[in-house]
């Protein structure tokens, strides 16, 4: 029964893991502010969530896996605000008459 | 193979180089800030590279409390100084350079 | 062979020479605050939980908050909330006719500093005692549990009081400023929104840090950080900033005031200054670390506003 839980979180944490990969990629190869967001605002939410996940089935006691869902929790909705911030200023010093 | 406390105090020292060069080459006083703050962080890093060679598991606690004496006080010289710079550019001065006397319009 | 820690090095010193040689300022600061959250992790490396509790909240967090705010008002024009990317920036940076003069000159700095610490490092011992024999001989009588913050507040507390000293004067400097208008910003719904989700959690966890410090990685400075961001939060949501009245003043000077009146009044029972009675001293240092807490907290506000509040 462990070894399938070392593996399952093994797993989600890779996975997590290449998401993260995937949104520095689009971080570096999409073009404008607000694809790059939108790549980046993927990482926080699903890659971070995996890797969460797959620490919590490692963890010794309820308060750990408690602990990490707030993490996550607290992680998103500061990336979410942050995110909206920084689009919310790219289009508005964006000059007019552009397609965005 | 290469043990913790050398590598990482390497690696400050190094930090303390970068820092070093920043402060002297760069001109704009922000970034010679951030300089100024990379060279505490790697003098930091050494210190508590050098205190974890402590035997038995536990670092040593005395540098541990001076390099947190030492982050905060960072922190208010880079604030205080974010705030003068902020006076001299409102004032007409450059923030490259000290001068703030505006030249004649 | 440490890999993780290898790779770790190497990235610090890759973001470190990216942010000192970011052709934008604003990179530089962004890289800078990477950098402060890769340093939180070389902290746990290193055992020194403490340190990345600090690090995270203050090098990363509200060094580079600070560095981002002061560039993006740099400029003259009005600067919607986050200054984008592609904007020009009003300063430039000449490296000066004397560039030569300037390079050998650094040049030669680094490398006797690099050399000089380089070789130190490499020649001293693997294993070091240090004072943690001491600390630990003496940690029962200390009145806390943890050794960092017996150290910080008991056996070196005169750094504290000192340190705490100066971070009263960093709010006494934010004061001296004139007023800013550009200081009120407009409320923000979705800050706000933030705020109010995010501030009830710093709250406790703040009180927790400042708690737990006695046992475990805390203490007053983590905690007071942890307000001061709360505040800083509030101020970017567009709150109203207090006015510089008699009890802001209060709460600034109130972690210095509460130090120096426990160590004068540990010399007025014939205690040496700072010095605590048998027993005694768990209590007096929880108290000086309430005091602590809020002070930090309220500096690190001020240091955000910038300047003095309204109706100052």
């Amino acid at each position: 029964m462990t070894t399938v839980l070392d593996w399952a979180s093994g797993a989600l944490i890779l996975a997590g893991v290449g998401f993260f990969g995937a949104a520095v990629v689009g971080l570096l190869r999409l073009p404008g502010v607000l694809c790059r967001l939108h790549a980046l605002t993927k990482a926080d939410n699903v890659s971070l969530g995996l890797i969460a996940i797959g620490l919590a089935l490692r963890a010794d006691s309820v308060q750990i896996v408690l602990r990490l869902g707030l993490i996550w929790l607290l992680v998103m909705a500061a990336g979410a605000t942050t995110c909206s911030l920084i689009a919310r200023s790219a289009v508005a010093a964006r000059p007019r008459k552009q397609a965005p | 193979m290469i043990s913790l406390p050398t590598l990482y105090g390497l690696t400050g020292v190094l930090l303390a180089g970068i820092g070093l060069l920043a402060l002297v080459l760069r001109a704009h006083a922000i970034r010679k800030l951030v300089g100024l703050n990379i060279m505490g962080s790697g003098i930091f890093l050494l210190m508590i590279a050098l205190a974890r060679r402590a035997p038995g598991g536990a670092p040593d606690p005395v540098p541990h409390a001076m390099v947190l004496t030492g982050i905060v006080v960072a922190v208010s010289v880079t604030a205080v100084a974010l705030l003068l710079l902020h006076q001299i550019a409102s004032s007409g001065g450059d923030a490259a350079s000290t001068e703030t006397d505006r030249p004649a319009p | 062979m440490p890999w993780f820690d290898l790779g770790l090095a190497a990235m610090l010193l890759w973001f470190a020479g990216h942010a000192v040689g970011a052709r934008r300022l604003h990179a530089s600061a962004t890289v800078y605050i990477c950098f402060g959250l890769l340093l939180t992790l070389a902290w746990v490396r290193l055992d020194a939980p403490d340190l990345a509790l600090a690090e995270a909240a203050l090098g990363a967090g509200v060094t580079g908050a600070l560095l981002l705010k002061a560039i993006a008002s740099l400029g003259s024009r009005p600067v919607p909330l986050l200054v984008p990317a592609h904007d020009a920036w009003r300063v430039h940076e000449p490296l000066g006719g004397r560039l030569l003069g300037a390079i050998a000159l650094a040049a030669v700095l680094g490398v006797v500093l690099v050399g000089a610490l380089g070789m130190a490092v490499v020649s001293l011992p693997g294993e070091a005692v240090g004072l943690r024999p001491e600390v630990e001989a003496r940690l029962e009588a200390s009145g806390v549990r943890h050794p960092v913050t017996a150290v910080l507040l008991n056996f070196r507390g005169f750094d504290t009081l000192l340190e705490i000293v100066v971070i009263w004067i960093a709010g006494v400097v934010c004061w001296t400023f004139p007023r800013r208008r550009e200081l009120v910003l407009r409320p923000d719904l979705q800050l706000t929104s933030l705020v109010r989700f995010v501030d009830p959690i710093l709250l406790v966890t703040a009180a927790y840090l400042l708690w737990a410090g006695s046992r475990a990685p805390g203490g007053a400075f983590q905690a007071g950080v942890l307000l001061g961001a709360g505040a800083a939060l509030r101020l970017m949501a567009g709150e109203v900033l207090p006015k510089a009245g008699v009890i802001p003043r209060f709460l600034l000077s109130l972690g210095a005031l509460v130090f120096l009146t426990v160590g004068v009044a540990a010399v007025l029972t014939g205690l040496p200054f700072l010095g605590y009675g048998p027993g005694d001293a768990g209590t007096w240092l929880l108290v000086i670390e309430v005091g602590g807490t809020l002070s930090i907290g309220y500096a690190l506000m001020l240091l955000f506003q910038r300047g003095r509040g309204a109706g100052a």
